[in-house]
């Protein structure tokens, strides 16, 4: 008799305990699995389904006010190489065979597309480095080109690079991103508008989170978060663009002919104080700003002393504060004593007896001063402040310079200078501020503030309008109406024949200074003109200030040529119909 | 004697007359249908609810697949949208109009006329492009200009 056949139950026993602990195992397991970690797994399996992607924000555009795209943002994509996937490429054909794998094969697969020497590619594919850049500015068809070909270990990242596609055209004042070493693909400070506009024109950079699928397309009920990236405003401006490109071939054409060091054209809408161009010589394409060097707008940056082209604000003192009227008459010498200093006029002539009008019209300094003699120092302190000179005009670009007016009872409001501002010298302007006082005189004596921008739109439908108001009046409008009666007479029977414009009545003023030249000399001469069109009914003000033209100093010569052809080309964009009425002529002489 | 008390002779028992009514055979109750009923409704629904998940899931699976094409799409499009944009905004800049016209052998118009629509007349003398007219070409009898100060009571010997 066999006793372990005649025992069951102990085994048994032992058997069923076995398996008890076995499924009491499998039940803790589970438990442990299914109730302790089951978060954290279930977090572990999200994470790794997860994907990330950053959504660059698209910069908003500059547009010209018509409607001409002068800084976009286009997209590029910078393409780099792991060379430690690129290692693991491997790529069969139909028949299962390895058509391609290594460095090796992604360079022969992708030197033909992007252009390289493939043995230059593959060296540069092959190391253990995980981080190689290729092709730092790809256009979309070229990555879409290279991400079709599916080579393991190629990334592209998506950015976007600032275009300017209308050139030098107002680049002066677009500004440009500064880009800083090491850093190219993400520029972080700006200059010009770029600079002034950035709150408006910077976008909202996104980000998503996605649960994807092999095939990297989002699981349905899958974890999703982020947010969309969102674009800058579109910034649009009162420039004209074919006026202001037309302004700047004006004037570099003009520059180059003279042998000047430089210039600049201002054209504003008298009515409005839009500025229509804002140009200066050697404006360069902001997107090559960093090779070829581009310096702000030298238009509001800059200051010379306005010279004859500032008589218009004594001529409006005397005429506003009753001295004289345009008629009234003078026997002027070529030279004479005021307080003690001896000042004369540009050129010898006889006593002359000349009007008030005839003594703009002849650009005389002497009979200036003698029809402002009688009004006080603080007066004449409170008319060039009241045109704008000495403070900023507030455009929307950096670095204005406010210009220079001394302050009546300080050393530098001396004998001398409180004659010399008479006939703008002794005072410091820019080309924004020179203009703006015939804005006024041509706007019935009322400023409108000078500005840049128009309105702006943002992607969320957001949208606003610069507003100027009713402007602030200056000077009577009777005084600004017989201003620019004289100053045609400039045109007409003085100094600025060179301006005419056919079919057009102009009013405007030459002026010539001379300035410390950068050797220190006194031999730096700023020719300038600046007028008005039509005289009949102003609808522009502008002023070209051209530096130390060689061939000639006159403004005649040198700026009024400019002035016309700027304001013949303005006058055409804006439909302005030529002058059908003759002008009222003022006597010059008596 | 006995105290016992005489048992009461039992009365002898008569057949009674019957009286329940005859047996009849019954039908047997009806079955309760409703219980399969609820069965097949409910098996019906849940086949229905779990072939219509299968097909949501389904469905919602190849609309992601579909959706991520789309949005793959959607941004290559996009991008071409801003290639073309960008080739388009270079070509309307007013340089390359300007080259492109000048390279057709137009030349900028500097004179132009209007026609007043009020009385037909017109407004401006017409001059063909590249051609200056007299009044154009008239220089200031008045050659001489004037200077801020003193210092350019001698100008440049070419303006004398």
């Amino acid at each position: 008799m066999r006793q372990g056949a005649a025992r069951p139950g102990p085994r048994q026993r032992f058997i069923r305990i076995g398996v008890l602990l076995v499924l009491l195992g499998f039940g803790a397991r589970l438990i442990y699995i299914q109730a302790v970690q089951a978060d954290a797994l279930a977090a572990q399996g999200v994470t790794t389904r997860m994907v990330h992607y950053d959504e660059p924000a698209r910069r908003g555009d500059i547009l010209a006010a018509d409607g001409t795209i002068l800084a976009t943002d286009v997209p590029r994509y910078s393409v780099e190489a792991n060379q430690l996937e690129i290692d693991l490429f491997v790529r069969k054909d139909s028949h299962g065979n390895v058509a391609y794998a290594g460095a090796a094969g992604a360079a022969e697969l992708l030197a033909p597309v992007i252009g390289w020497d493939e043995t230059e590619l593959r060296g540069a594919l092959t190391g253990d480095s995980a981080w190689v850049p290729l092709i730092k500015d790809a256009e979309p068809p070229l990555w879409r080109r290279i991400s079709e070909l599916g080579v393991r270990g190629i990334f592209g990242t998506l950015y976007y690079e600032r275009s300017y596609p209308a050139g030098a055209v107002a680049g002066n004042i677009l500004g440009y991103p500064f880009k800083g070493e090491g850093d190219d693909d993400h520029p972080g400070h700006y200059t010009g508008l770029e600079l002034t506009e950035n709150d408006l024109l910077t976008g909202k950079p996104g980000s998503r989170d996605v649960e994807v699928g092999g095939g990297g397309q989002p699981i349905p009920g899958g974890e999703y978060s982020g947010t969309p990236a969102r674009s800058g405003c579109d910034v649009v401006l009162t420039l004209d663009s074919d006026l202001q490109w037309a302004a700047q071939n004006a004037i570099d054409d003009q520059v180059a002919e003279m042998g000047a060091e430089s210039g600049s054209v201002v054209a504003l809408d008298v009515k409005t104080g839009e500025i229509l161009a804002l140009a200066d010589s050697g404006t360069v394409d902001p997107a090559e700003a960093r090779e070829r060097g581009l310096g702000g707008s030298a238009a509001v940056e800059d200051i010379f002393e306005p010279g004859s082209t500032g008589k218009v604000v004594t001529m409006a003192m005397v005429l506003e504060t009753g001295e004289a009227t345009p008629t009234s008459t003078y026997s002027v010498p070529w030279t004479a004593t005021f307080g003690g200093q001896v000042f004369k006029d540009h050129d010898e002539h006889a006593t002359s007896n000349w009007t008030l009008n005839g003594i703009l019209a002849q650009s005389s300094n002497i009979g200036t001063m003698m029809a402002a003699q009688n009004v006080p120092d603080q007066t004449r302190y409170d008319y060039l402040t009241k045109f704008g000179f000495g403070k900023v005009t507030g455009v929307e670009l950096p670095a204005e310079n406010p210009g220079i007016v001394h302050v009546p009872g300080t050393q530098w409001w001396d004998g001398r200078t409180r004659n010399t501002v008479l006939f703008g010298q002794g005072v410091g302007v820019n080309a924004l501020q020179a203009a703006g006082v015939y804005q006024i005189v041509g706007n019935g004596g009322v400023a409108m503030p000078p500005h840049l921008v128009r309105s702006w739109q943002c992607p969320d439908g957001r949208t606003d309008t610069t507003t100027v108001g009713k402007g602030n009046r200056v000077i009577s409008r009777d005084t600004a109406n017989q201003l620019v009666g004289m100053l045609e007479s400039v045109v007409d029977d003085g100094t600025g024949g060179t301006a005419k414009i056919t079919g057009y009545r102009v009013a405007g003023k030459t002026g010539t200074s001379e300035m410390i030249g950068p050797d220190g000399n006194a031999d730096f001469f700023v020719s300038s003109f600046i007028g008005l069109a039509p005289a009949n009914d102003p609808r522009i003000a502008v002023a070209v200030i051209v530096n130390d033209a060689q061939t000639s100093s006159w403004g005649a010569t040198v700026a009024a040529p400019v002035f016309k052809k700027v304001a013949s080309f303005a006058l055409q964009r804006l439909d302005v119909p030529p002058s059908t009425d003759e002008p009222v002529k003022i006597p010059t002489t008596w | 004697m006995s105290a016992i008390p005489a048992p009461v002779p039992r009365r002898a028992s008569t057949p009674e007359p019957t009286t329940r009514p005859a047996l009849r055979v019954v039908r047997p109750p009806r079955r309760r249908v409703g219980y399969a009923l609820l069965v097949i409704v409910c098996g019906w629904l849940l086949a229905v609810g779990v072939g219509a998940v299968l097909w949501f899931n389904t469905t919602m699976a190849a609309d992601a697949f579909e959706r991520h094409e789309l949005e793959v799409e959607l941004a290559d499009l996009a991008e071409q949208r801003a290639i073309v944009l960008e080739r388009i905004n270079d070509h309307e800049s007013p340089a390359s109009l300007a080259d492109r016209a000048r390279d057709l052998g137009m030349l900028p118009g500097t004179h132009i006329t209007y026609v007043r629509l009020s009385d037909g007349s017109t407004i401006g003398q017409p001059v063909a492009a590249g051609e200056e007219s007299e009044e154009v070409n008239q220089e200031s009898e008045w050659a001489g200009e004037e200077s801020g100060e003193e210092s350019l009571s001698q100008p440049p010997e070419a303006e004398l």
